[in-house]
């Protein structure tokens, strides 16, 4: 059974179950979370990373299949999903770096950004956070 | 008379002396405007907020609400850290005990024995992550620091600060509770750490708030 937890201000949070062998329970669930999707919740799914428990944000869901699509694992140069860690970042999206003496990070140029395989989790499956969207700070 | 545990857990005061914008809102209107997921925030007297401008009602936080007696205070002024900090004391009946003990078990769980420590005991835990190597030191009601690991030396890199769904202007409180806020943080690092960066805003060393 998969569960998604909803980080919640009054409560602490709201907790949802589906339950696949439940018809109607799994079509609220996929609309509940096709919801959430929409108006911006991040939903960051649970994973078993080599025998780890790890943690990626769905990119998309497909409320006809009810599976979370996330960033797929991948091994090169030490980065797991594809992603590159900010310090190497391209196109103008270098993190910020500020008040220290030294130069910033330096980048590892022979890292190049590529969009990385994708990977389909069925949310019955999967424990999952959802997050509202941040105002910054 | 030795406190009672329960005491401990004892929710908001029964009669109240702010006030729960996010309680009206959950009773009156969202029923009939829209449902949160994430629930309505609670203004305080005083305290305008900044929600994500695409939250429901945003609009409605963001100007000081007046207090009980019809009073508005001046919006907090974030030029002063003293004033910072007293704000922050003053928000702090928005949360309640229960939903911060919640958020402590949740974060229990995503985090290793020596992590919750040190959180339990100073507000703050470091974590590295696997894939920049970048070292994190998440903090309670401060923004997070992200640092470069080096041999003999940490190299500070910026500043974070993110809060779902909005957070109390000028403060650092967020309007989740806050061990929910550095959950939402820490998990965001570790599911997409360039997405964690790119939502939240940096600050640099100088800030002042950042040490206060």
């Amino acid at each position: 059974m998969g569960t998604l937890e909803i980080l919640n201000v009054q409560g602490g949070d709201v907790k949802l179950s589906f339950n696949s062998k439940d018809a109607s329970e799994a079509i609220r669930a996929k609309r509940y979370i096709g919801e959430m999707m929409k108006v911006g919740f991040v939903l960051l799914v649970e994973v078993n990373r080599d025998g780890e428990t790890a943690y990626e944000r769905a990119l998309a869901f497909d409320p006809a299949r009810g599976e979370y699509i996330i960033a797929d694992f991948e091994g090169a140069n030490g980065h797991t999903n594809g992603n590159t860690p900010p310090a190497v970042q391209s196109g103008g999206e270098l993190p910020a770096v500020s008040g220290t003496d030294e130069a910033g990070p330096e980048p590892e140029t022979d890292v190049k950004p590529r969009r990385g395989r994708r990977k389909r989790v069925p949310m019955e499956e999967a424990n999952a956070t959802a997050v509202g969207r941040s105002a910054g700070g | 008379m030795q406190p009672q545990s329960a005491d401990l857990l004892e929710d908001r005061p029964s009669e109240a002396d702010y006030i729960t914008m996010g309680e009206v809102i959950n009773k009156y209107l969202a029923p009939q405007y829209g449902h949160s997921w994430a629930g309505y925030p609670t203004l305080m007297a005083g305290m305008p907020m900044e929600l994500h401008p695409r939250f429901p009602f945003a609009d409605l936080y963001t100007k000081p609400f007046p207090d009980p007696d019809g009073i508005v205070k001046d919006p907090p002024d974030i030029g002063n850290p003293f004033s910072k900090l007293f704000d922050l004391c003053m928000v702090s009946p928005a949360w309640g005990l229960r939903s911060e003990i919640r958020a402590l078990r949740k974060l229990k769980r995503h985090i290793n024995h020596m992590q919750f420590h040190a959180y339990f005991m100073t507000g703050a835990f470091p974590a590295i992550s696997e894939r920049s190597k970048v070292g994190y030191l998440f903090r309670r009601l401060r923004p997070t620091i992200a640092f470069a690991l080096r041999e003999t030396h940490s190299r500070f890199l910026a500043a974070l600060c993110s809060h779902p769904i909005g957070f109390y202007s000028g403060t650092h409180a967020g309007a989740l509770c806050p061990t929910d806020d550095v959950l939402a943080q820490y998990l965001l690092m570790v599911a997409d750490e360039h997405y964690f960066w790119r939502i939240s805003n940096q600050h640099p060393w100088e800030d002042q708030h950042l040490w206060t």
